[in-house]
């Protein structure tokens, strides 16, 4: 009885202490000596709880070694900090998430189902776990009383220690787990108290361990040899049973895997997380620790054996009684301050987990969703938040003592623990779904743990109801309407393990299917599959983004708006700000400090345009006071704004120049060519030219100096002469003649005629040459032909042209050419047909171009300039007709042409 | 006696030519084009060619070169007379092989003086 008055003054001694430093810290701001990776190590240690303090040994009594798994796989699970704890630790502080619901809520897709599936499945699972702290607490200070654990069990609510401690306990947790609205700061008064409380389990854990093995006996070997006279060691440290071995596998497995999704392990490994760095150093620190704590459970079991016999009620507190029964009052009690610490650190870090996450994940949203707390919500959301919180937790240490009460003491300490893990590691697939697979959706993660869940409920759950009469307990022994494949701790024929590996067996199967399946042909919404991208690439965005937390608190919002005015244009700033504030729903004119996501989105916007680098220094001028002022930043802005103007307008002016240029040089192109063409027209014109010019004049001298020429070559030189002037006249009046209808300045002069007019007039021009060369010429022209409204003079003149090839062509005396007229129509077709050579096919479009002269004439050059053609083609088409040739070398040529049947005549 | 070969398709450019070179004691043998040109060069060797240019089968140039290609014809003078006037038409002549590159229309009596001197001159 000395002892439980100094138990309770300890006990009360430590609180106070606890207290004061949490307070310290709290008011100090975040302490220095927090901020070590030591520190953040045992921090990590409120792993091990009451549970662990108290029931490893128990464990190691009944069960012998098997109570290492669930420190093994912890050891085993440390390794996996750089990959899974080092992500998740950037994922919350990116994305400002505070809870583990709240991390799986937000990778899939925001989705307040899953934060809420997480959440009710940690209470349901955990609270059982906070009662057991409360259990190991009373229980060792009714041993320290000298009561039964039954005595303990059934005392009136207000003599049970486990009640004042409970409300101590709540009292801590509202004081020092509920201080901020913003969980991403942490709770350093919190972390104080664990890292006090962890020091000091470690510590009596050690102290009794050294007192047992080295006071009471004389070393571990002397432990081995008394207990092993009393008890067949062997059977209980044997490794060979199959069961066994495989329990040690599942249990380990298990036990990994809680590490990384307990609640209260999320809180302080992640969220309370100071420096990311850490994770390396806990990487070996925190084994090390579970390897100290862990050192004594052998020789403590074996000595509480020795002692006390190997089936005892309360193999549980082997730890305490061992010291007691030996008198070690010192060592008593430092023990029970041990198992106290455990049980301090456990409750309160796990009840401000899921206090979060029932306020956070659960109660919020559906208040929000029903609609309330109405227009206040902006202002006071917070505060809301962090009363729902102290209500939550309230409500979690409450249920956790009547639990208590009325359940925990059926079961042992390390029962509970386990079956709360197995409820918790149901998150483990989606987790890890979610971090790394990008399409693992919310259906998916939904299904997933649901169906863990129920399988937890059904094989680990019922049983234990029904075995406290609770439910039928019938269906256990037969399974469900005697499907044996139904039996709870048998489910579809699986023997021969332990329930809890059991369950874990069946619970992950059902898990990972469902989780894998739904995921795999359920598909995303846009908004899980952006998530899925920013949770799974993580790193990638890290490197391009700022971390939204850096902006925090010190920029004004009038000062982002005006940067933003100043380089976006305010009509373009205004509607993006307008955007922001909706989506987000804040009021920007409220609040004259920036809030972070506004200084996020100005970075994005700016880096859009200016690059990131440069957006980043920027709003470092506005957030931060760094060496650039804000009015030097603004005034490069204006002008680089001024700059950006002219540069467009100047763009626009060289394209418009570009475009000129560009037809500029099409035209010059056709220029040169029509340059090269006229040339071309002009040397052959000048040749043209100059060859009657040449024997006009040689003849001409000749004459003037021999006028003793002989009186025929005097003829014969003047004919020449004079032939070669009319030559010459005609091709310059040909050449004008081009000339006035390429340029568009030759007009028709239209009158009415009949054709039969027409052809009496160019038979009369061309009668001396026909009859000279012998060539018959037939006319066939169509009755009844409507008169001709066409330049008469121009049709005669091009009739003529083109009868008069024909003429130069055909054979003497044997040559025949026939004009034909007639209506196609409503043209008239005239076609010259003649019994010449005929044109090859590759000359019938040449011919008509000017100067053209086929290369088959003959030597002697035929009566022509080579303009005749062309000059006709021009008449035609002036006309509104056409001018083609149709011939087969050796079968004649065919001239034809056509000309509209004009109904009026247009008098000019 | 001295043999001119005039090659022209202009008849009365030939006329005038034909007078100027009997008047001075010439024997004048006459082509119309680059075929008899190459026909009487097989049995004639003059001692002055006049070449036009511009002919209906083949040009002064190509003619030139076939002329100036055989050892035959080695002390034959040949000169352009043509209407073409250009620059590059004139070194083109010359290129070819050509000794002169006189121009359509000519004075009788200039054109007549140059031949002769072309002739006395030595084979370049």
């Amino acid at each position: 009885m000395v002892e439980a008055g100094w138990g309770i003054a300890l006990a009360l001694g430590y609180w106070v202490l606890l207290f004061v430093l949490a307070l310290r810290v709290e008011r100090k701001g975040k302490a220095q000596w927090l901020r070590s990776p030591y520190v953040y190590a045992l921090s990590l240690a409120v792993y091990c709880s009451a549970w662990t303090f108290y029931g490893s040994i128990g464990r190691a009594s009944s069960f012998g070694l098997s109570y290492l798994p669930v420190y093994l796989g912890p050891t085993i699970g440390a390794m996996l900090f750089p990959l899974l704890l080092r992500r998740m630790i950037l994922l919350c502080k990116h994305y400002q998430i505070g809870s583990l619901a709240d991390l799986l809520s937000s990778r899939y897709g925001k989705s307040v189902a899953v934060g809420s599936v997480v959440t009710l499945i940690s209470l349901i699972g955990i609270v059982p776990y906070i009662s057991l702290q409360l259990k190991a607490v009373s229980e060792s200070f009714g041993l320290l009383m000298l009561e039964s654990p039954f005595e303990t069990a059934t005392k009136p609510v207000f003599e049970d220690t486990a009640f004042y401690v409970a409300l101590v306990l709540l009292a801590f947790t509202w004081l020092f787990g509920t201080r901020r609205g913003n969980m991403l700061e942490g709770n350093p008064g919190l972390v104080s108290a664990v890292v006090v409380d962890s020091a000091i389990k470690l510590l009596a854990f050690l102290i009794v361990g050294i007192a047992v093995t080295f006071w009471l006996y004389e070393g571990p070997g002397d432990i081995l040899q008394q207990a092993s006279a009393r008890l067949d060691l062997r059977q209980l440290f044997d490794f060979s049973s199959t069961i066994r071995r495989d329990d040690w596998i599942w249990i380990s497995f298990l036990s990994m895997g809680a590490l990384f999704v307990l609640p209260r392990q999320f809180q302080v490994a992640v969220i309370e997380n100071t420096q990311v760095a850490h994770v390396d150093k806990a990487l070996w620190l925190f084994p090390l620790y579970l390897l100290l704590i862990n050192l004594f459970v052998t020789p403590l079991t074996l000595a509480g054996i020795d002692h006390f016999g190997g089936n005892n009620f309360s193999s549980d507190y082997f730890i305490l009684e061992l010291p007691m029964s030996a008198g070690y009052s010192g060592v008593v009690l430092l023990v029970f301050l041990g198992g106290f610490a455990a049980a301090t650190g456990m409750v309160i870090v796990e009840t401000t987990a899921l206090g979060n996450m029932a306020a956070n994940n659960l109660v919020l949203p559906l208040l929000l969703k029903a609609g309330w707390p109405g227009s206040e919500r902006d202002h006071n959301l917070s505060r809301w938040a962090l009363n729902i919180r102290r209500l939550a937790i309230g409500f979690i240490i409450i249920a956790a003592y009547l639990y208590y009460r009325n359940i925990s003491h059926w079961s042992s300490l390390v029962s509970i623990g386990l079956i709360s893990f197995v409820s918790v590691i149901q998150f483990l697939p989606t987790l890890i779904g979610g971090l790394f697979w990008k399409q693992a959706s919310r259906k998916g993660a939904l299904a997933g743990m649901l169906a863990g869940f129920a399988i937890w409920t059904y094989t680990l759950i019922l049983p234990s109801l029904a075995s406290r009469g609770i439910i039928d307990a019938q269906w256990i022994e037969t399974g469900p309407w005697n499907l044996t494949w139904l039996k709870p701790d048998a489910l579809f024929g699986l023997e021969g393990y332990s329930t809890i590996t059991h369950s874990v067996i069946w619970s992950l199967f059902w898990n990972c299917l469902c989780f894998v399946g739904f995921s795999l042909f359920s598909g995303q919404s846009i908004e899980e599959r952006n998530q899925a991208k920013l949770f799974v690439d993580v790193q990638d965005y890290l490197q391009q983004q700022i971390n939204p937390n850096e902006w925090q608190g010190n920029a004004y919002t009038a000062d982002v708006r005006n940067l933003l005015h100043n380089f976006m244009g305010v009509a373009q700033a205004e509607q993006a700000l307008k955007g922001f504030a909706k989506k987000h729903a804040l009021d920007l004119e409220a609040n004259p400090i920036a809030d972070p996501r506004l200084l996020a989105f100005a970075e994005r916007l700016l880096a859009g345009t200016l690059g990131s680098a440069s957006a980043r220094i920027l709003l470092q001028s506005v957030a931060r006071e760094e060496e650039f002022g804000l009015t030097e930043i603004m005034g490069i802005l204006k002008e680089s704004q001024q700059v950006i103007a002219l540069n467009k307008e100047l763009l626009k002016k060289s394209t418009e120049l570009r475009k000129t240029r560009d037809e500029l040089s099409i035209i010059n192109q056709r220029l040169q060519k029509q340059d090269e063409v006229r040339n071309d027209f002009l040397s052959t014109v000048t040749h043209e030219i100059r060859t009657p010019i040449t024997s006009i004049r040689a003849l001409s001298e000749i004459l003037f100096d021999n006028p003793d020429l002989e009186e025929a070559d005097r003829q014969q030189y003047l004919q020449v002469i004079v032939r070669d002037t009319e030559r010459l006249s005609r091709l310059i009046t040909q050449v004008l003649d081009l000339e006035r209808y390429d340029s568009g300045r030759q007009k028709l002069t239209l009158s009415r005629t009949y054709w039969s007019d027409i052809i009496e007039d160019c038979r009369a021009s061309l009668k001396g040459l026909q009859e000279g060369k012998h060539v018959t010429l037939e006319v066939m022209i169509s009755a009844n032909l409507p008169p001709l409204i066409a330049d008469t003079d121009k049709i005669i003149q091009l009739l003529i042209n083109l009868l008069g090839n024909a003429l130069k062509f055909v054979p003497e005396n044997s040559g025949v050419i026939k004009l034909k007229v007639f209506l196609q129509q409503d043209f008239f077709e005239i076609r010259v047909e003649d019994n010449g050579p005929g044109i090859e096919p590759e000359y019938q479009q040449l011919i008509f171009e000017k100067f053209y002269q086929t290369v088959n004439q003959g030597l002697k050059k035929p009566i022509g300039s080579g303009l005749g053609l062309a000059i006709c083609q021009r008449i035609v088409q002036l006309h509104g007709g056409k001018l083609f040739v149709e011939s087969e070398p050796g079968q004649g040529a065919c001239f034809c042409f056509t000309l509209p049947v004009l109904e009026t005549v247009i008098v000019q | 006696m001295r043999k001119v070969l005039i090659a022209d398709d202009e008849p009365n450019i030939v006329l005038s030519l034909e007078f100027l070179f009997r008047k001075q004691g010439f024997t004048v043998l006459i082509a119309r084009n680059g075929a008899e040109v190459r026909e009487i060069l097989k049995t004639e060797t003059p001692d002055l060619i006049v070449l036009d240019i511009m002919m209906p089968d083949e040009d002064g140039y190509s003619l030139c070169r076939f002329i100036r290609s055989s050892a035959l014809y080695q002390g034959v003078k040949i000169a352009f007379l043509s209407a073409k006037s250009k620059e590059t038409d004139i070194r083109k002549g010359l290129d070819n092989g050509a000794d002169a590159y006189f121009m359509k229309p000519f004075s009788t009596r200039t054109l007549l003086t140059k031949m002769l001197e072309l002739l006395e001159k030595p084979q370049s």
